[in-house]
């Protein structure tokens, strides 16, 4: 009934930007920190589990006494009261009915506390995880980060849960039963305990080996996975090459691994099971042979064999569980490492305390002398926005233009507080960037919003999509974003409309679709500067001029409020930029022109170089076109 | 892979017909599978005659003063614990090697389906849920075998064999005994009914609860940008605390039935040491008739009978999901495959040329994509292909090697329809470049050769050097340098590089090219225009072009517009008439 095991991705330690100065994470959890909350919840679980226990243990010796009084032996009074068959049939009743209500209680108080764990452990991960900034994700990998969430944490819940019971129980039932079998006889019984130690270390070993394997039987799953992934995402290419049967062999490679690594856990599995039995058996075995020749030299009754053979058995699981505890102690504590592996990653961008004053923000924007390192993959710090300065008033449009890599986006990164920026270099509204409260900053409506190239969607319908940011939209709101993005004939088209599935379980969008949704959501948050990083790229150019044209002239957003956000754009387009009051020529992350686009053209840098570039091609067609009409 | 598994509980196939496709997939080692179910029977039999044997050691030895008898009997339930032990492992190894043999099979053979779908099942269906079938499905029923649901058959010959025995060495005190049964069974199937709902409602709380899990830590960014990091937060806790609810629902059941069955067995020993008093030991009694060996096997066998009856819940659960399971694997078994080989297909050549002929296309169900597209290309001409976005063109790249079949109309390669030929030896003839690359997760070397296995390394260099890759294979280590899944560790430009080397290497005569519209920078940009010279160099070329570059260098341009051929002709032809394709190139101006 534990979660199903998924396979385990390759753990790559988060490393995080370190900034000076940062306060140090006071995320990462010890065990003795997830017990502490349930402290009451596992001293109520051992009491329930003595009442268990007491109960399960007297049994056997009200069974001894009933088969001597059956036998015919004379039986000593129990606490004043004469035995009878009678009695002990009704005592033993009593005991069975009380002991399996307090055992379900001891089970449900117990294992309910390891579920608490887990829930409150993967609350306290999410939460620690919300604070960390797109740069850390982009290192770790979604993976990686789910296996820890799910994964550990089950082993982590194993721990609290099943080890703890497990643990607990053996103690009680080893500490009652073994000087119980000692007093009945104690050569018989250290002949018939000889096996326990033996079945501890191999459950010991067994639960490794087991452990082991299982983790490459996961492993094994996972390479099938990927191979299957892979080779369906890639269907068109394997068809378009005729490789289908290339692509069973590699399968059928995978497959066969998985098979064996299945049948190497099975093997260690089905022979524990049987091995396991044996050894309680051959305990039994000594029981009966030794007990037997004490039986015969009167010095035990029947009735002793019988208790002894019963508490050989209800010894018998304890001792495996215990081997197993060990493993699952292990496992667990492992788990616990890594899952503070991710709580102790330090978040990058901090936290600042002011907060928004009623309203919206008003829109301007200053960098000053703005740097932004980025980390390389080989560890050293790359410089990709340098020494940059701008002033941004409320309500302007800025365009950042440069060849790839330039380092356009970072500059919109640094001005959403995605990535740490110094103070000093970063102003909004006059504040300094680096004492916003990040929530302050980014809540709707009138606070900053980003739309990436890639606009990631939610698997949800497409209003919630649109809606995501925006608190308290009406659908009116929401049918006037629509045709604000020029989304009304796919919407159209969507099987239910505005309530289709989008997003991973829903129906693909193209990536022009896919823009559009992710600027509508911005859009629907009514914001007062709005960061659009190549985001209509997909789309065609009259949309989006007419898109840009509407902004500029600001639109009436939800609420029926006109917005008239501060933009600041990145194009690859120029076109789409030519009425910026403002463009940025960004070459190697230094602002190398700037001005309007008429002011550029004249001044003959970076900006009317790509003009011209655009132009040639233009010029070409046309000579084209002009020979063409001699021929 | 995390969005799947209890979808829906419905079955369409009934217990009897999957258990017997089950069986099928056994099939091959049917010897092994008698074994191992003939093995069943020494099984129960080892199993309940150590009660009987443990009474013997009683009566013969204990009460009798044997201390010869003790020592037999003892001797004899040593045997016969190492007997059951043997057994039961070889039988359950056998069991094992049964079911994961099948379940590999089923994995291949599912595979192999999906090679065989058309194309347009996987546009159907999100990738995810194809792959639950292979991944999942197959799991679930593999779980059948390696959880020991299987030996379910074992348990229920083991509880009847205990109640034969029983019957046979004592049938007044059996019939005591055994009162407790049927509660047992009531209470059994109370706990096994809800046990159904709790564990489907466990496994559907932790479906939802991955799926938003995986999905915000993807899209962490945007949450945060929009400063929903408390809401989601909420959403996500009240889904955790929705799965731990059903988790401690389940924790309920199961520790309840645990407890009950322990109890009833328990009870069982009272209620027969109750009749044993009533009806008297022989030799202790007046009119005593049982023998104290009699009633220590009782109490033995009945510590063990309610062992296996503990675990039932759980294994018809795990059988239950395995079920369900194999329908929806059944499901994909069942999909028809429409684009398959003809059973004489005629000979694949391209020597005079490829005609489409009033081609009519759509997608599933979906609006018409080509309606009525005619042209003809002869051997050696370039043909450019433009048109708007949505026009249909992207389309040819897919139906000319057949990848899609056209809905209406044919395509003709020296006047035989592409449907008439082996999709092997057609593919063979004509390489489609799309526009998305997709390289494979292995070696540069492995993805070049990809269409042509038996290539050189000498030939792959060749055609990497035509293609202006070269440096790329340097730069990623060589022919051996790796490339992780979907070629993540190359730019997008390199990937379209090693995608148009890769086709390159197939040397086909006939090349559908599908030009790359994301933006690269110049350099990439002149290297790539280069690189697709170099693939259509000397040979048939349909490329659907994006550049005004690439289309002045055809032969001749179809304007496609709403799924048909608009205009043709030279590219100065065209512009000249001031029609369509004019208007495009203006258009293609403005954009840069």
């Amino acid at each position: 009934m534990s979660a199903p095991a998924r396979p385990e991705t390759v753990h790559r330690a988060p490393d995080p930007i370190t900034v000076l100065g940062e306060p140090p994470s006071t995320g990462t959890r010890t065990l003795a920190q997830l017990f502490a909350p349930h402290a009451g919840a596992m001293g109520r679980g051992f009491a329930l589990l003595l009442v268990t226990n007491a109960c399960a243990l007297a049994v056997p010796r009200l069974v001894n006494v009933g088969v001597n009084l059956i036998e015919g032996r004379a039986v000593q009074p129990f606490l004043g009261i004469t035995p009878s068959v009678a009695r002990v049939v009704g005592a033993i009743a009593v005991l069975a009915a009380l002991g399996a209500v307090v055992r379900t209680l001891s089970r449900i108080v117990l294992f309910n506390a390891g579920r608490d764990v887990e829930r409150g452990l993967r609350r306290d991960a999410f939460a620690h995880l919300a604070t960390l900034s797109p740069g850390y994700f982009a290192r770790a990998s979604v993976g990686d980060l789910m296996s820890r969430i799910t994964n550990d944490l089950t082993n982590i819940r194993l721990l609290t849960g099943f080890a703890m019971l497990n643990t607990l129980n053996a103690a009680i039932v080893v500490v009652v039963t073994v000087p119980v079998c000692l007093l009945l006889d104690w050569r018989v019984a250290l002949w018939s305990l000889l096996p326990f130690p033996l079945v501890i270390v191999a459950a010991l070993l067994v639960s490794r080996t087991m452990f082991r394997r299982t983790k490459e039987l996961q492993e094994a799953t996972g390479a099938l996975s990927s191979v299957v992934q892979e080779s369906l995402a890639g269907q068109m290419v394997v068809r378009a090459f005729s490789q289908e049967s290339a692509v069973e062999r590699r399968f059928g490679g995978v497959n066969d691994r998985v098979y064996d690594a299945a049948m190497r856990l099975a093997r260690v599995r089905l022979l524990m099971g049987p091995l396991m039995g044996l050894m309680g058996s051959f305990a039994i075995a000594m029981a009966l042979a030794q007990g037997g020749v004490v039986v015969v030299q009167g010095r035990m009754s029947v009735g002793d064999v019988v208790e002894l053979n019963a508490r050989l058995l209800q010894l018998t699981w304890p001792m495996i569980a215990l081997g197993f505890v060990v493993s699952v102690w292990q496992r667990g504590k492992a788990s616990l490492a890594r899952v503070n592996e991710v709580l102790a990653v330090r978040p990058d961008v901090i936290d600042g305390a002011v907060r928004r004053p009623a309203g919206a923000l008003r829109g301007d924007v200053a960098l000053h002398n703005l740097c932004v390192d980025v980390e390389r993959a080989d560890g050293g710090a790359r410089r990709v926005v340098d020494d940059m300065s701008a002033t941004i008033p409320a309500g302007a449009f800025v365009g950042v233009v440069g060849r790839n890599g330039a380092g356009k986006s970072m500059v919109l990164k640094a001005i959403a507080r995605q990535l740490p920026v110094a103070r000093g270099q970063v102003q909004i509204d006059a504040v300094d960037a680096v004492d916003w409260h990040l929530a302050a900053l980014r809540q709707a409506p009138g606070g900053i919003a980003v739309v990436p190239e890639d606009g990631f969607l939610f698997s949800a319908s497409l209003r919630d999509n649109l809606a995501f940011g925006a608190t308290a939209v009406t659908d009116a709101d929401v049918e006037a974003v629509v045709d604000l993005v020029d989304l009304r004939r796919d919407v159209a088209r969507f099987p239910d409309g505005l309530a289709t599935l989008v997003g991973e379980r829903g129906v693909t969008l193209s990536g022009g679709q896919r823009q559009r949704v992710a600027l509508g959501r911005a859009l629907l948050a009514r914001p007062a500067v709005l960061l659009l990083d190549d985001c209509l790229s997909a789309v065609d150019v009259e949309t989006e001029s007419n898109i840009l044209a509407a902004l500029q002239r600001g639109f009436v957003g939800a609420g029926g409020i006109v917005v008239r956000p501060t933009i600041v754009m990145v194009s690859h387009r120029l076109s789409a930029l030519r009425t910026a009051d403002e463009i940025l020529g960004l070459a190697d992350g230094r602002v190398v022109e700037r001005g309007t686009h008429d002011a550029l053209m004249r001044a003959g840098g970076l900006y009317a170089t790509l003009w011209g570039e655009v132009q040639r091609r233009a010029a070409l067609a046309k000579r084209l076109q002009a020979e063409g009409a001699q021929v | 892979m995390t969005t799947s598994s209890t979808a829906s509980p419905a079955r369409r196939r009934s217990d009897g017909e999957l258990l017997r496709r089950l069986v099928r997939d056994v099939a091959p080692e049917r010897g092994l599978f008698v074994l191992a179910v003939l093995l069943y029977a020494p099984l129960t039999l080892l199993s309940v005659v150590q009660p009987v044997v443990i009474g013997h050691a009683v009566d013969d030895g204990f009460r009798a003063g044997d201390t010869a008898a003790v020592w037999r009997w003892a001797g004899v339930f040593v045997v016969v614990v190492a007997g059951r032990a043997l057994v039961e492992a070889a039988q359950g190894l056998w069991m094992q090697q049964l079911g994961q043999g099948a379940v590999t099979r089923m994995r291949v053979r599912l595979f192999a389906k999906l090679q065989r779908l058309p194309l347009a099942f996987f546009e159907r269906q999100p990738l995810g849920r194809i792959m639950t079938r292979v991944t999942n499905d197959t799991e679930s029923v593999a779980e059948l075998f390696s959880s020991g649901a299987v030996s379910l058959v074992g348990d229920l010959l083991f509880l009847v064999g205990t109640i034969v025995m029983l019957f046979v060495v004592d049938v007044q005190l059996s019939f005591a005994a055994l009162v407790t049964i049927p509660p047992l069974v009531v209470g059994v199937q109370w706990f096994r009914r809800r046990a159904r709902d709790v564990f489907g409602r466990v496994r559907a709380a932790q479906s939802v609860l991955n799926g938003t899990l995986q999905e915000l830590l993807s899209g962490m960014a945007i949450v945060q940008l929009f400063a929903r990091v408390e809401v989601v937060g909420d959403r996500l806790d009240q889904e955790s605390v929705a799965y731990t609810e059903a988790n401690k629902d389940a924790i309920f059941l199961d520790a309840g039935v645990y407890s009950f069955v322990d109890a009833v067995s328990v009870i069982a020993v009272a209620i027969t040491l109750a009749a044993a008093s009533q009806l008297g030991v022989r030799g202790v009694a007046p009119d005593g008739a049982l023998s104290l060996g009699v009633l220590v096997a009782f109490v033995d066998a009945l510590g063990r009978f309610f062992l296996p009856v503990r675990e039932l819940s759980n294994k018809t659960t795990i059988i239950q999901s395995a079920l369900v399971a194999a329908d929806r694997i059944a499901d994909l078994d069942a999909e028809p495959e429409t684009i398959t080989a003809p059973s004489s297909p005629r000979p694949a050549r391209f020597e005079r040329e490829l005609r489409l002929r009033d081609v009519h296309f759509a997608y599933g169900d979906g609006p018409p994509v080509l309606r009525g597209l005619s042209f003809v290309a002869q051997k050696g001409e370039r043909i450019g292909i433009v048109g708007h976005t949505g026009a249909g063109k992207s389309t040819l790249v897919k139906l000319v090697p057949r990848l899609y079949d056209v809905t209406g109309g044919a395509i003709l390669l020296d006047d035989v329809d592409v449907r008439d030929l082996d999709p092997k030896a057609l593919r063979r003839l004509t390489t489609a470049v799309p526009q998305e690359t997709f390289l494979f997760k292995g070696t540069i070397a492995e993805n070049l050769r990809f269409g042509a296995p038996d290539a050189t390394d000498a030939r792959l260099l060749d055609a990497a050097r035509a293609c202006c890759a070269d440096d790329v294979v340097e730069r990623h280590g060589g022919l051996r340098g790796a490339v992780t899944e979907r070629g993540h560790n190359l730019s997008l430009g390199e990937r379209q590089l090693l995608a148009l080397t890769r086709a390159l290497v197939c040397d086909p005569p006939l090349v559908i090219l599908d030009e790359a519209t994301a933006s690269v920078d110049r350099e990439t940009e002149r290297r790539l225009q280069l690189a697709q010279e170099r693939l259509i160099a000397g040979r048939t070329a349909l490329i659907v072009a994006h550049r005004l570059t690439t289309i002045e260098r055809c032969d001749r341009i179809l304007v496609v517009h709403e799924g048909r051929v608009d205009e043709q002709g030279a590219h100065a032809e065209l512009l000249a008439r001031g029609g369509r394709y004019a208007a495009l190139v203006e258009l293609q101006q403005a954009q840069g």
